[in-house]
């Protein structure tokens, strides 16, 4: 009986092909449009680049400790910080109106920096880049003022100071944490897929109403029938989390292998993340399902409006709104479907198989069984008021 | 009338189901501005990050370089928590995250030049190159200080001190148009811009199984054949459509008075006021569209959700314009919402551009025709449709 | 005395104030085509429900084979083939998939059930469609499969509600004829319509439903019986006076009658030969007439007798 149902319902599905093209397309199509709009976005605000600065020599003297300073941070090896053009003041002011550089640095005796203004957040990077500038003129009069101080007091001390102002030491020590991808786009595509796995609600809702007598004519037929309604519901919610998986696995390797996405773990891992987000979504859809007297329309609308609810709070539109819950209400968080499943993606990709991994996937799979539960409380068998 | 009533009935029936839409779409918008106004900024600030630390040395001279860091940025202090940072550091509302191991201070006074303090940074991400700069400038100073002969105390206050005085060594060239925006109207424009998203979708959503309805396959025959004339019917659907339309929209723009108050109507929250009143048609036409394929119910959902996230994203709802690359806007100007976020842009100074009444008109104009087109479209097909099923 | 197949007893069905079943009781036996005969709305379909267990009731005691039945009451549902009114099929299933689904929900025993699926198919001729979608199918193929996916697991009790509704009438005989055919081969057999015709042509024994009560029960000719009226003669008599009325209102077993555009129109109650009595009175009084009509009893006149209206709305 089980096996009848399964297969049953496994050709039902796969036969609706509009549906099924769909439910297949949507987050390839929109995966696609992330991968178009947010491909150069970390290149372009977030990663490391060398900064084009103007260099304004004054006078003719030279001012050597600066000069230094300009050289040193010059000459990186890879990704220099600093990109210096010499030129005079009219021509240096012009490339900073075109914005070809980012600030002039006017050298004479005295060090002064002249840039743009950054009135608004959108220039958060050339803000940034102002600020860079910024800190190394600060570090050159600090130290110029620091070395004439000391001057005055220990003059003996001057020569061995001026080598270690010129020195290029690096105090600091880099560490990784995690071999992870850090770049943060990355949860877009997190959010995707748990949108996706949501999604995959509407498939469990008609489970649900094919069980019961007052939803539908099915329904009422299946009733008559002689035999139990969980293990029919059972070998439905199967076949139909089965084909619906297989739907959200094509959409992860589409992902991976064409947008070429880094989930910075293995695709085993995002299968079985992706798998538990399955049965959640199924499970919440079964439960819609099986609440009364509502019309299908009406169900569908609820699905679509809580599962874009849940992923935007998720951060599926404004990426840090679930940093910004955890701040301000931090149990919603922890049990927004949504999070729960980009979040395992993110612990994944950050910490491996952890802990906190673990403890996603448990609550997943609480919430999926509670949904299930009370939907088969709803639809168990029993005699209608009216049809 | 017949048709328009039907059209209302129908629309009746979809009533719950649109409420949930607006309550929903609306604690949306309004989580969605409520969280991403920024602080104002004055014509050059330089940028403040959020750093967090982890302090195990606990030492005066870990205290001093914390305070000195504290002038710059926003401290967060943080236990040794790996995941805090890391979650931090993932979502960017850390920027930074600095560990000062045990024995800072000792190192610090045996000179030693490496290892003083340790982070954990997003890899090749720019905002920590500024923070490193930062910290080894203080270093630098302070390491300066030291090698002169002072105590550690004294060379802990007098870099202090000689960074203080060499603060903000910027001098502005130019001042553009900087218009002094108040930050309730901040807010205005964040909900409008928003508000293209949502509006989109309550059409596409509220919209699209209605107009479905007509256009399922026995019932607009059986209208067809009907004594009502299709230009008639259409006009009364187009009647219908556009009252749902003008409800959805009227509804949002008094959740706007109701949330920021009189500035909504303010010069230029008007502005964006009228800019909005453009994605109705830009909705409505879109609605028609979808519906001239008649999709099953469940597609229908599928369908409306590419095209309005789809959208939003390319056009700049969600990232601004600024920051989506050239190619991405080069594609997106074929997008009508992305010359409705650049008239939003315009209004708001969020964009490059400085305002004129022309740019804006020309905007306008640009939207009109979208809608105008896509209305020919829906048309064309629909025609085209009635025509294949004839042969 | 044998077990009844169905025994309802005193039931009672409110939807809040309205009473859809008003203490209804029937008796089906086995062997039987039972008719339940209602207009729309008289609770044939309420009582189906009921029976299936499928709507609570407020009062009385519904009995299937002997035993009370439940929701789960497995052993009792898989003796029964039920037919509803709604065409229940997959739209994503063909013909051949749709019968082996609903079979195969009665039926474990794969080669038992593919024999039974090609019988059903055979038995509502649909074989050349086995691997057509329900949306190809027309309406009246569409309802041969809904009945091929109630029967083809053999049931005992088969429950057919308004089978025929929107069939043409070649597909309503072929439907017909079938039912007849399964009570042959030993089903019992529920068969609700509001098609007199239908339930008389086969059912042998009728309960007459109305708002929800069982107004009379019995075979066909049992029904017509019960009640005055017998059979109806119209008689083109071109001249009639007052008096020649009056002369046959006199005639025995005479219950109604009247003359209008030259038409006799004459209504009897019971009584043998009232044709010949009326015919020989005509010639008698020299009196010509053209065409004569008799027209039995229905099941309508049964209807109308009892609840003073039409059983069927010409609407």
């Amino acid at each position: 009986m089980f096996l009848h149902e399964f297969k049953y319902e496994l050709i039902r599905v796969l036969r609706q092909k509009e549906e099924l093209f769909w439910v297949l397309l949507f987050p390839m199509l929109l995966g696609t449009m992330f991968h178009l709009a947010l491909g150069n976005l970390n290149r372009a605000t977030e990663s490391f680049h060398t900064i084009p600065v103007a260099v304004c020599l004054e006078s003719d003297q030279k001012n050597e400790a600066f000069q230094t300073v300009l050289d040193t941070l010059s000459q990186d090896e890879d990704t220099p910080l600093l990109k210096p053009t010499y030129a005079d003041w009219e021509e240096a002011a012009s490339l900073l109106k075109e914005d070809s550089v980012r600030g002039i640095f006017r050298v004479g005796e005295d060090v002064t920096l002249h840039c743009a203004p950054n009135e608004n957040d959108a220039a958060a990077t050339l803000a940034l880049e102002q600020s860079i500038l910024e800190t190394i003129v600060r570090q050159y009069h600090t130290n110029a003022d620091i070395l004439t101080r000391i001057a005055q007091t220990s003059p003996e001390k001057l020569p061995e100071l001026i080598s270690l102002t010129q020195s290029d030491a690096s105090y600091g020590t880099a560490l990784s944490l995690t071999p992870g991808n850090m770049d943060f786009v990355i949860q877009y595509y997190f959010n995707l897929i748990a949108m996706a796995c949501l999604f995959t609600s509407f498939a469990g809702s008609y489970v649900a109403m094919h069980h019961q007598a007052n939803l539908s004519a099915l329904g009422a037929r299946k009733c008559v029938s002689p035999n139990s309604k969980f293990l029919s519901v059972g070998a439905q919610l199967l076949s139909c989390l089965l084909s619906q998986f297989f739907c959200v696995a094509v959409n992860v390797a589409y992902l991976v292998y064409v947008i070429k996405a880094d989930f910075g773990t293995s695709l085993p891992m995002i299968l079985l993340t992706a798998f538990i987000g399955c049965i959640l979504g199924v499970c919440f859809g079964f439960f819609i399902g099986s609440i009364g007297r509502v019309s299908e329309a009406a169900k569908s609308g609820i699905m679509v409006s809580v599962s874009l609810l849940f992923c935007f709070l998720s951060g599926l539109m404004i990426d840090n709104m679930r940093m910004l819950i955890e701040d301000f209400c931090p149990l919603i968080n922890d049990i927004n479907p949504a999070v729960l499943i980009s979040d395992s993606f993110l612990t994944l990709n950050i910490y491996g198989v952890s802990a906190r991994y673990g403890s996603n996937l448990f609550t997943l799979l609480l919430i999926a069984i509670l949904f299930a539960v009370s939907g088969c409380l709803l639809i168990r068998r029993k005699t209608y008021a009216s049809l | 009338m017949q048709v328009f009533k039907a059209f209302l009935r129908s629309a009746r029936k979809f009533l719950p189901v649109n409420l949930l839409y607006f309550v929903i779409f609306c604690s949306i918008a309004v989580a969605a501005t409520k969280f991403n106004i920024e602080d104002e900024t004055a014509s050059f600030q330089t940028v403040s990050l959020t750093v967090g630390v982890i302090d195990e040395d606990g030492s005066g001279a870990s205290k001093a370089l914390c305070d000195y860091l504290s002038t710059l940025h926003t401290l967060t202090p943080l236990t040794h928590d790996r995941e805090a940072l890391l979650d931090g550091l993932f979502y960017r509302t850390l920027d930074y995250a600095l560990i000062l191991p045990d024995g800072f201070e000792e190192r610090l006074s045996d000179q030693e030049e490496e290892h003083l303090y340790e982070t954990v940074q997003i890899p090749g991400v720019f905002s920590s190159a500024f923070v490193d700069e930062q910290i080894n400038s203080y270093l630098k100073a302070l390491r300066l200080c030291l090698a002169g002969g002072l105590s550690l105390d004294d060379a802990c206050s007098m870099t202090a001190e000689t960074l203080a005085s060499a603060s903000n060594q910027v001098q502005i060239l130019e001042s553009e148009t900087d218009r002094p925006a108040d930050s309730t109207l901040t807010s205005v424009f964040y909900f409008y811009q928003f508000l293209a998203y949502i509006i989109i979708s309550m059409i596409l959503t509220g919209l699209t199984p209605i107009l479905t309805i007509f256009q399922e396959e026995n019932l607009a025959r059986r209208t067809s054949c009907s004594s009502a004339s299709l230009l008639g019917r259409n006009l009364q659907i187009a009647l219908g459509s556009a009252l749902y339309c003008l409800l959805v929209w009227i509804l949002f723009i008094l959740t706007s008075r109701v949330l920021y108050g009189p500035a909504v109507f303010s010069e230029r929250g008007l502005l964006c006021i009228a800019n909005s009143f453009l994605l109705l048609p830009v909705g409505v036409s879109i609605s028609l569209i979808i519906g001239c394929f008649s999709p099953s119910g469940n597609a229908i959902n599928m369908i409306n959700n590419i095209v309005t996230l789809g959208m939003s994203f390319l056009c700049g709802i969600f990232i601004p314009q600024q920051i989506l690359g050239q190619q991405v806007l080069a594609f997106s100007k074929y997008l009508p919402l992305y010359w409705y976020v650049k008239n939003n842009d315009l209004i708001s100074g969020f964009g490059k551009e400085a305002f004129t009444l022309h740019a804006y008109g020309k905007h306008i104009g640009i939207l009109a025709l979208y809608s105008f087109a896509m209305f020919s479209v829906a048309l064309a097909i629909s025609k085209y449709k009635s025509a294949g099923k004839k042969a | 005395m044998q077990t009844p197949v169905i025994k309802i007893e005193n039931l009672v069905k409110r939807y809040k104030d309205l009473i859809a079943i008003d203490h209804f009781n029937i008796e089906i036996r086995e062997g039987e085509i039972f008719g339940l005969l209602g207009p729309n709305g008289s609770g044939k379909t309420t009582t189906i429900n009921c029976i299936l267990s499928l709507l609570s009731f407020d009062k009385g005691t519904i009995e299937v084979f002997g035993k009370t039945m439940r929701p789960d009451s497995y052993d009792l549902k898989r003796q029964i083939g039920i037919v509803m009114q709604n065409v229940a099929v997959f739209n994503t299933l063909t013909v051949y998939e749709n019968i082996d689904y609903f079979c195969g929900l009665y039926v474990k025993e794969k080669q038992l059930r593919k024999k039974y699926v090609e019988e059903a198919l055979a038995f509502v001729e649909l074989e050349p469609f086995r691997k057509f979608y329900p949306k190809k199918l027309s309406g009246g193929l569409l309802r041969r499969l809904n009945i091929a996916c109630g029967i083809a697991h053999k049931p005992k009790l088969i429950i057919l509600d308004e089978p025929t509704v929107a069939v043409d009438p070649q597909s309503r005989n072929k439907i017909l004829e079938g039912i007849v055919d399964l009570n042959k081969k030993g089903a019992t057999i529920i068969y609700t319509s509001h098609y007199m015709e239908e339930v008389e042509q086969i059912c042998t024994r009728i309960a007459i439903m109305d708002g929800g009560k069982n107004i009379a029960a019995g075979s066909a000719d049992e029904l017509k019986q019960m009640i005055k009226k017998s059979e109806k003669i119209k008689i083109e008599v071109p001249m009639l006076s007052e008096t020649h009325l009056e002369d046959i209102r006199l005639l025995p077993h005479i219950l109604h009658v009247s003359y209008a555009d030259g038409q006799l129109n004459i209504q009897c109650s019971g009584g043998r030969h009232n044709l010949v009595h009326i015919l020989e009175y005509l010639q008698r009084q020299g009196l010509s007439f053209d065409r004569v009509y008799s027209e039995l009893p229905t099941l309508n006149d049964v209807f109308l007798e009892m609840t003073g209206k039409e059983l069927r709305d010409h609407a």
